[in-house]
């Protein structure tokens, strides 16, 4: 397929969720516009799913087995914009999204945004130390926890600006998160053991996924108590922080770092 | 007596915060300044007794706390601090008993020695040396590079000669993520030379890596069970039609209204 094809497909799926998120805000979309803003969205998953399918499949063309849809950040970020939605279906099923909708559509449009602007043909050149089976599960998981690092981060926003109070979906998306960080953490750590020779070496990016992960431990800590609650809600604020930080540390600012592929 | 248990409870607990606390700033520390303990004036020791105490003020926690909730949940709860438990062990094993030695070997063809033993130094300090069962030699090296010139993929491979017979008992080869045993050692290939004939290794002896490797494994199925057990159970999420079960809210929209 012809690079500015697929750029216009991105295009597409990112205006499907811009579009879809502009519909969720207008006051009518719970009764008249609920039919095409259930369509928007719907049709943006699609793309976005077909796209990560695409990519699959020319890895496998490429490269042969064993290469997931993350081989640059261009295929992780379309990867991660697809996992919002099976989130947003559970926390819907579970709670009803009463106003979250929103929060569900922008966030993935903003991950789309990024790879309209990259660089399709760049692949990884994978070096050795990245070969391995643990490569898929650690990226997987943490992709996982950031979403809803994100989303948790994002209820509290809105808990806190229309001063009602989402504690039980906040806590919810950080008891979805930790499990995932944790694998992903501790697999990251196996790994390390197994091409460094080290479990834990205090690399810039180690520390800072430790930060990150004593924090949700704190807060799923202070959740368990009805008087330590509001503190919790700090907690998903320094977390996101923490997030950020340990996501773009390394791989941005260059800082010298085992994990700066 | 119940009055103590919530003092001691109370004080155990916030001892724990106090270690989680500092745990979190020596990290944040760290992640910043981009050193580790042993460079900066932070001692490994520091880390040491910190994890110490946490493994220690965990054990009290639990035995303290009352676990309410499911069966599963509680289950759960055990098993998520008994793999911390285990993995504090486990790195606190490690950093106390493991060993390792960069070392270089040269392929046999190319002039290279064969090994006959290992040594483990602390700084300049030789610390132990091992004698192997087999020499260990280097019998080829292997690279391949990415158009780009990154390496792509190394492989050595090893060969184990009798001492007396000078015999080739096995070989053995090594990739970057497969290091192997022998001698109760590990062996990894850290690196290969850029004219492709010298090898960089690693030795490491670690005799607490079985005990890391199950207390994160224990860890990883604790938290997947306790975090999954009730609150976001896939009963629950098929049980109740989405929407119903929040009176609390629609109350608040009347009264604004009214």
């Amino acid at each position: 397929m012809p690079d500015i094809l697929m750029r216009l497909i991105l295009i597409l799926c990112a205006g499907l969720y811009y579009g879809a998120f502009a519909l969720s805000l207008m006051k009518k979309s719970k009764d008249t516009l609920r039919k095409p803003l259930v369509i928007l969205h719907a049709a943006a998953v699609i793309v976005n799913v077909g796209v990560i399918i695409y990519n699959y499949v020319i890895n496998l063309i490429e490269n042969g087995v064993g290469y997931a849809p993350f081989v640059s950040m261009y295929q992780v970020l379309i990867f991660l914009a697809a996992c919002f939605f099976p989130i947003y279906f559970l926390v819907d099923r579970a709670y009803g999204c009463k106003g979250y909708k929103p929060f569900f559509l922008l966030a993935p449009a903003f991950v789309m945004t990024g790879p309209c602007f990259m660089d399709i043909a760049d692949v990884w050149n994978f070096a050795p130390a990245l070969q391995s089976v643990f490569f898929i599960p650690h990226v997987f998981c943490y992709m996982l926890a950031y979403v809803l690092a994100v989303i948790a981060f994002l209820v509290m926003l809105m808990a806190f600006l229309k001063k009602e109070n989402h504690d039980k979906v906040c806590y919810c998306c950080v008891r979805m998160l930790f499990p995932f960080m944790t694998s992903g953490l501790f697999l990251g750590s196996i790994w390390a053991d197994q091409v460094w020779g080290d479990f834990w070496a205090w690399d810039v990016k180690e520390a800072w996924s430790l930060v990150t992960w004593l924090n949700y431990m704190l807060c799923l800590h202070l959740y368990r108590r009805e008087k330590t609650k509001k503190y919790a809600r700090v907690l998903l604020i320094t977390g996101l922080v923490f997030v950020i930080f340990t996501f773009l540390f390394a791989n941005v600012l260059n800082v010298e770092s085992k994990h700066s592929y | 007596m119940k009055g103590f248990n919530k003092t001691f409870y109370l004080v155990s607990c916030a001892i724990m915060g106090v270690i989680l606390v500092a745990t979190f700033a020596l990290s944040l520390y760290l992640g910043l300044s981009g050193t580790v303990p042993a460079d900066s004036f932070l001692s490994n020791l520091t880390v040491l007794v910190l994890l110490i105490s946490m493994g220690a003020l965990t054990i009290l926690c639990v035995f303290l706390s009352t676990v309410g909730g499911k069966l599963l949940y509680k289950i759960g709860f055990y098993v998520v601090h008994c793999g911390l438990v285990v993995l504090i062990i486990g790195f606190v094993l490690t950093n106390l008993t493991s060993m390792k030695c960069y070392g270089e070997l040269t392929e046999l063809d190319a002039e290279g020695s064969l090994a006959p033993s290992v040594e483990f130094y602390e700084g300049d300090v030789l610390k132990s040396r091992v004698d192997l069962t087999h020499s260990v030699g280097l019998k080829s090296i292997t690279t391949e590079y990415y158009d780009s010139g990154q390496p792509r993929h190394y492989e050595a491979i090893l060969v184990l000669v009798d001492k007396n017979t000078k015999e080739t008992v096995k070989e053995i080869s090594v990739t970057v993520n497969h290091p192997v045993r022998i001698d109760g050692m590990k062996w990894y290939l850290m690196n290969a030379s850029e004219d492709g004939k010298s090898a960089t290794l690693l030795v490491k002896s670690n005799p607490g890596e079985y005990v890391v490797i199950v207390g994160a494994v224990t860890l990883i199925i604790g938290t997947f069970v306790m975090c999954f057990s009730d609150g976001f159970s896939v009963k629950r999420l098929f049980d109740k039609p989405a929407g119903k079960d929040e009176p609390a809210q629609k109350g608040k929209k009347v009264k604004k209204n009214a």
